[in-house]
């Protein structure tokens, strides 16, 4: 043909519109490390002033005798997370598998759209539909079981019950998108085969997809660890180890919120609070690694 | 013999002699199987009987503060910005109501004529701005007291209005910086990085952000913007931390709409002569522009959700001066915080009726936010089905 | 059909919520402005430009600083100022980071803070002991500061070792950041020695609490004084003494505390009409008694110079 060259040319503009674009990666990348430097240096710190040990395995947390020993926190947010992921994370899985295999078609978008809305709902409703009608129900069983040596409704009980509730609808999207990824190539030839439904889900499927689910539970365990306000509301705030399921207590992110509000940036106060924060921020590392590790096959990059 | 041609032979009279093993041997696996398989129906059913009640619960519970519209004019009280206000509430309350409305109608018109037609369309659109504008003029002095009055910390008869405007101006704020960045780094990463470890610290930076606590959050806010900048308790504290938080999910949901777009429109723009910033600008972006809409208004709901990170960089103070203003360096507080702190911190004794009307106004927000997504996700092709992957 | 669906959920939820709404036929609330004043038209509405005053920290405080603010604000309507609670606590350290103009506390500045900080004291407000009401206690007329002492560390665990019935205590703390509680432990514990248990910062919610929960005891300012609830007399060499407003006067009574506001330094500006307006003699002799539980300082016969 004779004309001009069909390769790309570049003009000034377009650099100009490259350095917006790679700025705004490197924003991202550089407010990630700019929030790890803050809360780590704050963080360590505050361990270091403390001590490591005492901070990790210390039965007693009293920042007005100065005494800061967060086992009871670190107890709290595990014991509670479990006990979500035990209440939430399993039926979840359980009916995400039905929505996914076993549910008649028309009904799956309809059960999907729920769940999104239910995911979607701030997690406060969810602490004060708790406080409201979980709690005093919790005391009539404490009571039940302890008689009078119960002290309410409060405590790790209310707590693991209300995280599950809280993270069902998230664990169970998560793991309709994963089951949703197994090729349906597969669920055909197992149909094909002459596998009923349960069949190709509990030998094809689940097989397959199993990955996808776990990281599902794990995002969920990550998310009741992590949850504050409507913790703060149904533990108890009790700064010391429960003697039952039943007994106030507290979890690392309740006692941050409620310490944060009274301490002074810069004391060891406020640095143990931000040394605690940061046992919060290995347990989602570990995470992220975790799901990181189980996906290795799968990603692009 | 594979259990399929047996059954079959079953079925055609066949003599049954090999068969009576097999059958009973399906028999016994198909009960098996049935029982478990409603078990797990079970639990899924009770699972969505939970929640869908819960959520209209809430909204019986709450909802007739919300709607409860006034026979007797209520008097403006006061504060700044009050009557601008009432005017956009009422505008919004019937437009969205109105929408609602000629979603169904269009629907159900498309499924009796078949097809959808541009002047329904039309008139649908015009519908919904005239109940607007007549809503406004007519109602706005009689909007629920609930919804326009301010909340009171030690009095009955507190409102939420004030909050309403909170939680939506902070969504807009947070949006401002978190539709730029976070499409901006999404679209380096679709189509114009170079370098597989600066993609790949991206991605494990996207991942952390992702998993973060949201009191994380808080105290970064609390240490960066109202410890060490100085600005005490802001809006703007607020709206830069929600934007973070958000980051994650605009990325991801972008990301893979941009990713989604066909290779041959973009091969067919090149050809042309455009330069790949005028084909990504002009070609990509516009197509994957209804999946980067869907992740925008999951962003809107997340930030009508969080709760712990405004706390700390926003406060939980509603002041008569500052209820309605624009400015982003006062404080105040969203319809999450106001549900927390009227159970932790409040003294009014109509505590429980404005906790139940809070989280209903919550619930009807965040049901408008994904009804919104899922219109819009429909047309966006892979992003569509696919929006939940980045959601937390 | 699944957006239809989904359309279809919101308008019935939004037409449920209309059914049960109905129509809100009460007249609109009175003009609460003291001077009885109507409605204002844009016109004689103050200008843009506003002033703010930020305060927060105690709770007890909260009501008188909330009557404080409602009059201020309608007299100048060009300031407007933000309350909020947290504790005592929390508001010496918002004060002294400079995140609020005002701090609220019921306790004394710290030691480290004692030269930042300006103390201006408004009202005086008394504690109790406050328990849940039934058949164990109600024999008990009054406790000393020593069996209180005894409860609220953890050693008496039974109201029959007290003088009621069988009935184990459920001890309930206010969180840290309380200045009722530094304040309450420090007259009866002689430092914050309580035993760790179920923590209730909210006010409301306590008082609530103490109804329900057999066998429970806490603390609270009399500002939250409830009939529902026994507020516990405390037993000295001269006999019970219940809180009052001249026991606390003349001393007998010997659990209470200044009410402080708090500044970075002499206050200036609005944050300075404000106190003027809060330590003015109209404020403190007509206001502060009206507001249940604050004494006026002026009308106490002994003083304290530390909690």
């Amino acid at each position: 043909m004779g004309t001009a060259v069909l390769a790309p040319h570049r003009g000034p503009r377009d650099a100009a519109v490259r350095l917006v674009l790679v700025s705004c990666a490197a924003l991202v990348l550089l407010t990630t490390l700019a929030m790890l430097l803050f809360l780590g240096q704050a963080g360590l710190k505050g361990a270091r002033e403390v001590g490591l040990v005492p901070l990790l395995t210390g039965a007693l947390w009293k920042p007005e005798a100065d005494t800061f020993g967060g086992l009871p926190l670190i107890f709290g947010t595990f014991v509670s997370a479990a006990g979500a992921v035990l209440v939430g994370a399993v039926p979840a899985v359980f009916a995400a598998l039905w929505a996914t295999e076993l549910a008649p078609k028309s009904t799956r978008s309809l059960y999907r759209r729920t769940m999104e809305v239910a995911a979607a709902v701030p997690s406060v409703v969810y602490g004060w539909l708790a406080l409201v009608y979980l709690v005093p129900q919790m005391e009539k069983v404490a009571h039940h079981l302890r008689g009078d040596a119960a002290t309410g409704g409060e405590g790790l009980a209310s707590a693991g019950i209300l995280l599950g509730v809280m993270i069902a609808p998230t664990v169970l999207l998560l793991s309709l998108d994963s089951l949703a990824r197994v090729p349906s190539a597969l669920r055909d030839a197992s149909a094909a085969l002459g596998a009923s439904p349960w069949q190709t889900a509990t030998r094809v499927v689940l097989p397959h997809g199993w990955r996808g689910i776990v990281v599902a539970v794990f995002f969920g365990f990550a998310r009741a660890a992590g949850e504050t306000m409507a913790v703060q509301m149904v533990i108890g705030g009790a700064r010391k180890l429960p003697d039952s399921a039943f007994s106030p207590t507290t979890t690392i992110s309740t006692q941050i919120v409620m310490d944060m509000q009274n301490a002074r940036p810069g004391t060891p106060g406020s640095n143990v609070l931000f040394a605690m924060s940061l046992v919060l921020l290995v347990v989602s590392v570990v995470v992220v690694l975790g799901t990181r590790w189980l996906t290795r096959g799968a990603r692009t990059t | 013999m594979t259990a399929l041609a047996s059954a079959r032979r079953n079925e055609s009279g066949a003599p049954e002699a090999a068969a009576p093993r097999l059958r009973r041997g399906m028999r016994a696996g198909r009960i098996l199987e049935s029982v478990l398989g409603r078990l797990l129906a079970t639990v899924a059913l009770a699972i969505a009987v939970l929640y869908g009640g819960g959520l209209l619960y809430l909204l019986a519970r709450g909802g007739s503060r919300l709607v409860a519209f006034t026979t007797f004019a209520t008097p403006l009280s006061d504060v700044d910005g009050e009557d601008a206000m009432r005017f956009v509430l009422a505008a919004g309350i019937f437009a969205v109501s109105a929408w609602a409305v000629s979603l169904v109608v269009r629907d159900v018109l498309v499924r009796v004529r078949g097809v959808a037609s541009r002047r329904a369309n039309r008139i649908a659109r015009a519908a919904i701005g005239v109940a607007g504008l007549v809503g406004a003029l007519a109602f706005r002095d009689h909007l629920p007291r609930f919804l326009i009055s301010l909340p009171s910390e030690t009095r009955a008869g507190g409102g939420i209005g004030p909050e309403i405007f909170n939680t939506l101006y902070f969504a807009l704020l947070s949006t401002m910086v978190t539709l730029p960045v976070g499409v901006g780094a999404a679209l380096y990463m679709a189509r114009f990085a170079k370098q597989r470890r600066f993609v790949s610290a991206l991605r494990v930076a996207l991942d952390t952000l992702a998993s973060l606590p949201s009191i994380v959050y808080g105290l970064f806010g609390f240490l960066v913007f109202v410890v060490q900048m100085k600005l005490g308790y802001s809006l703007f504290a607020g709206a830069i931390v929600l934007a973070i938080l958000n980051l994650p999910l605009m990325v991801g949901i972008t990301e893979e709409s941009l990713r989604a777009v066909p290779r041959e429109l973009e091969e067919a723009s090149l050809a042309l002569g455009a330069t790949p910033v005028q084909t990504a600008l002009r070609v990509t972006v516009p197509y994957a522009w209804p999946g980067i809409l869907s992740a925008l208004v999951l962003s809107i709901g997340r930030v009508f959700a969080e709760s712990a990170p405004l706390i700390m960089t926003a406060g939980t103070t509603i002041s008569r001066g500052t209820a309605y203003s624009l400015d982003p360096f006062r404080g105040g507080e969203t319809l999450a915080v106001h549900l927390w702190y009227v159970n932790s911190a409040g003294l009014a004794p109509d505590r429980a009726d404005v906790s139940a009307g809070t989280a209903a106004a919550l619930v009807v927000l965040i049901l408008l936010t994904n009804v919104l997504a899922s219109r819009l996700a429909r047309f966006g092709g892979a992003a569509g089905t696919r929006v939940r992957h980045a959601t937390r | 059909m699944s957006t239809s669906t989904n359309s279809l959920f919101a308008i019935l939820a939004t037409a449920g919520m209309f059914a049960l709404g109905a129509c809100d036929k009460s007249p609109p609330p009175a003009a609460d402005k003291p001077d009885g004043s109507v409605t204002t038209s844009a016109a004689e509405r103050a200008p843009t430009g506003k002033q703010t005053v930020r305060a927060s920290g105690s709770s007890a405080l909260q009501p008188l600083v909330n009557a404080a603010k409602e009059k201020f604000e309608t007299d100048n309507r060009s300031i407007s100022v933000e309350v909020s609670a947290g504790g005592s606590k929390k508001g010496l350290a918002d004060v002294a980071s400079g995140a609020v103009h005002i701090g609220n506390s019921d306790i004394f500045a710290p030691d480290d803070l004692k030269a930042t900080l300006v103390d201006h004291r408004v009202a005086v407000v008394g504690f109790a002991a406050m328990a849940n009401k039934g058949a164990f206690n109600e024999k008990i007329p009054a406790l000393s500061l020593d069996q209180m002492a005894k409860v609220f560390s953890g050693t008496v665990k039974d109201w029959k070792d007290l003088g009621g019935a069988p009935q184990p205590i459920v001890v309930i703390n206010r969180a840290a950041g309380s200045g009722t509680r530094t304040i309450f432990g420090n007259a009866v514990l002689g430092g914050d020695k309580f035993v760790e248990g179920q923590t209730e910062d909210n006010s409301g919610a306590l008082v609530a609490k103490l109804k329900q929960t057999k066998g429970a005891i806490s603390y609270l300012a009399l500002s939250f004084k409830d009939d529902s609830l026994v507020t516990i007399p405390v037993k000295t060499d001269k006999g019970a003494v219940e809180a009052s407003p001249e026991t606390i006067a003349s001393g007998a009574y010997p659990i209470w505390s200044y009410e402080h506001m708090f500044t970075k330094g002499e206050p200036t500006g609005a944050t300075k009409q404000f106190l003027d307006y809060v330590l003015s003699s109209d404020f403190q002799t007509k206001v502060v008694p009206s507001v249940k539980g604050f004494i006026p300082v002026t009308q106490m016969k002994v003083t304290k110079d530390k909690d």
